[in-house]
């Protein structure tokens, strides 16, 4: 089945957007509500369920005021609030990975507020490096899988969760070649064909993403735009990469928990199947709420910059988070020892379009993109 | 806070100059070597049984916000890119890092080692990741999972414990020093005997009139952090009960004509600390229970040292679940005859303050007692306006003894 780009590229955006009360209108399978990329997809996948990324949305009724301080990130507001409006009623479950301190409350709370509904907290360890770690693990992941067989009344094998491997190595062997092509592509269609892989059905997406490839390998590069990278927590919508095109900027790599961050590496299908999927999550770009010894994010963007030959970076913060305002007060002065200069886009109650579109064209002027 | 209203505790003479000798033997180990600085929930009982000397820099925070030099450092730190929305602690100690002129002692001895436990917030992770990386020094980092149940799973007690053995592996590789399990042993039943008498001392506070209000913990609790697993403890809490114990003998309250029992939730507000129980004080509340220093009072088992370690520091109070936390409140309600309760909503301190807002309904549906959610900050004295903090408390005040 042959589908033409654009009809494709429209169908990613509608995903990358789409609300979570609407997702069963859209697609077969019972969603399950994922909340950070450190969650065992494979695993649900097993259990017969259709893991779905929340993402931020703008805020409607504030009803997350009732359990949150107005000083939790607007992620763990929005998330909440999702839930709290009833936007999940078609979900049967949620599972949450232990991550920051925003996460690890809303994680007690949602469990406090929808008791009578599945939700999981899979307590990933912050030592990613550890000499146990990966044992804990282990024991983490096997934790998640008993507390599934109970849920859903059968036992998940370790073909099935082999299966569920195989299926998302697949989704991220193509995301990965997606990567590859972002010059043929412009940073909003980029950002809704990675949005989309974390909403529709995986078996959606394959056919896709397959049929999408091979017409932006003949595709010509598009050219003269600056190249930089973005980095934060999450890109929730399209805005950002939107203006970035209309500014003149390529994002060319990203170190996001909703972007790279999320495909990176391969779990292995010739070892035990949980011991694959922790030795995935302990070896990938680390979220920075977790630590490993050797590495230091300013140096792992310097590293990027020069691989793909980006001149700049944006920070994408989401107001309130700790763990990536303490790293970009890190990584700033390697960039700038390194010569790499940046900028900082804060996000708090939704996008704050004129004044992000007048920092980003001030900084595509400042590296010398040209407008698309 | 008035002579009349508040009696003043004779021991805080004995702790002011414990307090001097500790910042000064500090600087003077700190010449000595090795030196780490810790985290408040770090397992120093293995720090002190090999000889290795430690600072707090959460500690130093709390004294930074105590004499008011807080916000100036934490705006040296936002100089350097840390964002305000960062916890005041990390803001105030990293200002002192960059400007040690600015802080009290002239900030703190520099580290050999830092040493890093996630059991009270993430924030600590992220905060001594800058402090190694800024001093070049190597950290290790005792990864303590979160209690998302009544109980925390085994595996996650023996990953604990496997990396309290990792630690020490590390330690003795890193100072040259060896870890002696007797001398672990004596440390951890010095640890042991101060929490206890922690303990004693928190539980006289059931006795009405309370002997001591909260904030006379939150002064008297430095001890119980930074000298944990030292005679020195265990030598400034005896004083400190038979003190206590003679005001339970006398019938004298801590507050003067003690007519509210009130429970307190949350760190201090350092910078505020006397105005704030003040409004308390002088409408005859007394706070006979709080969370914060209720921290410190999980003793180790000294037959099993190692697995002791690892359960006591994984279940420490923030560590736990809210149904946890909503336990142990109704407790102290139920065992301190507690009346109503006041939640400090701390800016800098999310892993404590996030939930509160469900606490609070719990208490007050299961209690039926009355709540005030307090929005301020234990340091930033720029991230709370006093006088609202004044009128909050006035207004509840009048709820609760009109």
């Amino acid at each position: 089945m042959s589908h033409e780009k654009d009809a494709i590229f429209a169908a990613f955006k509608a995903a990358a957007t789409l609300p979570p009360d609407r997702w069963s209108d859209e697609y077969p399978g019972q969603p399950v509500a994922v909340f950070c990329s450190y969650v065992p997809e494979e695993l649900l996948h097993a259990a017969g369920f259709a893991p779905v990324r929340l993402r931020k949305r703008p805020s409607r009724s504030g009803a997350w005021s009732e359990h949150l301080q107005s000083y939790a990130c607007p992620l763990a507001r929005s998330l909440l609030e999702q839930g709290a409006e009833g936007q999940l009623a078609g979900f049967a479950g949620a599972v949450f990975a232990h991550s920051c301190d925003a996460m690890q409350a809303l994680a007690d709370i949602w469990r406090l507020r929808f008791g009578d509904t599945f939700a999981w907290v899979v307590n990933v360890p912050t030592r990613l490096d550890g000499p146990h770690s990966s044992a804990y693990l282990v024991r983490e992941l096997a934790a998640m899988r008993a507390a599934l067989e109970r849920h859903i009344g059968r036992p998940i094998g370790d073909e099935d969760i082999r299966a569920g491997i195989a299926l998302y190595n697949r989704v991220r062997a193509l995301l990965a070649r997606l990567d590859a092509l972002r010059d043929r592509m412009t940073n909003a269609e980029y950002y809704a064909a990675i949005l989309a892989a974390q909403t529709m059905p995986k078996e959606t997406f394959i056919p896709l993403a397959e049929s999408l490839i091979p017409q932006m390998e003949a595709a010509p590069p598009r050219r003269g735009r600056a190249r930089i990278i973005v980095v934060g927590a999450i890109l929730d919508d399209l805005t950002v990469p939107a203006l970035a095109d209309d500014v003149g900027l390529a994002v060319v790599g990203d170190d996001l928990c909703t972007g790279t961050r999320y495909f990176e590496g391969m779990a292995r299908m010739d070892a035990p199947p949980l011991e694959a999927l922790a030795e995935r999550f302990l070896t990938r770009t680390p979220c920075a709420a977790k630590h490993r010894d050797d590495w230091r994010r300013g140096q792992a963007l310097r590293l990027m910059a020069q691989q793909r030959g980006a001149r700049g970076v944006v920070f994408y913060l989401q107001k309130f988070c700790e763990p990536h305002a303490f790293d970009y007060a890190d990584a700033r002065r390697d960039l700038e020892d390194a010569g790499i200069p940046h900028i900082v886009l804060e996000d708090d109650a939704g996008p704050a379009t004129a004044q992000w579109r007048t920092r980003l064209q001030a900084f595509a002027e400042m590296l010398g993109g040209t407008p698309t | 806070m008035t002579a009349r209203s508040y009696r003043k505790l004779q021991s805080t003479t004995a702790l002011s100059r414990l307090m001097a000798a500790y910042y000064l033997r500090s600087r003077w180990i700190g010449r000595m070597r090795p030196l780490a600085w810790v985290t408040s929930g770090a397992p120093v009982e293995i720090l002190e049984a090999m000889g290795i000397a430690s600072v707090y820099p959460e500690n130093y925070g709390a004294l930074c916000g105590a004499q008011r030099v807080a916000t100036d450092l934490c705006q040296v730190a936002e100089a350097q890119g840390f964002s305000q929305d960062l916890c005041s602690y990390a803001r105030t100690s990293i200002g002192a890092v960059f400007a040690p002129e600015n802080g009290p002692m002239r900030g703190l001895p520099l580290p050999d080692l830092l040493i890093a436990s996630n059991n009270i917030c993430g924030t600590v992770v992220k905060w001594y990741q800058f402090l190694a990386h800024h001093f070049g020094v190597p950290l290790f980092l005792l990864d303590v999972p979160y209690v998302h149940a009544d109980e925390p799973p085994e595996h996650a007690i023996a990953y604990v414990e496997a990396q309290l053995r990792e630690m020490i592996a590390w330690l003795e590789a890193r100072t040259r020093r060896r870890m002696d399990v007797r001398r672990l042993r004596r440390v951890i039943a010095y640890s042991n005997e101060a929490v206890g008498l922690w303990k004693e001392i928190r539980e006289l506070c059931k006795v009405r009139p309370s002997p001591l209000n909260a904030p006379d913990l939150f002064v008297t609790m430095a001890p119980i952090v930074v000298l944990r697993g030292t005679r020195w403890a265990p030598w400034y809490y005896r004083r400190l009960k038979r003190e206590a114990e003679g005001r339970v003998a006398r019938r004298e309250g801590a507050v003067v004509d003690e007519r509210i029992r009130l429970l307190w939730d949350n760190i201090a507000i350092w910078p505020r600390l006397f105005s704030v129980f003040s409004a308390f004080i002088k409408r005859g509340a007394c706070f006979v229970a709080d969370t914060y220093t209720n921290a410190w009072a999980v003793s180790v088992d000294a037959d099993d040292p190692i697995r002791g370690l690892a359960l006591a520091y994984t279940t420490v109070y923030i560590n736990q679940q809210i149904p946890n936390r909503a336990r142990l409140m109704l407790q102290m309600v139920r065992d301190y005859g507690i009346d109503g309760a006041v939640f400090h909503s701390n800016r800098s301190c999310k892993p404590y303050s996030f939930g509160q807002y469900d606490l609070r309904r719990i208490l007050e549906r299961e209690a039926g007692i009355p709540t005030l959610i307090l929005e301020a900050d234990m340091c930033d004295t720029r991230a709370f306006a006093e006088s609202q903090l004044a009128t909050r408390i006035q207004a509840f005040m009048e709820s609760l003894a009109p």
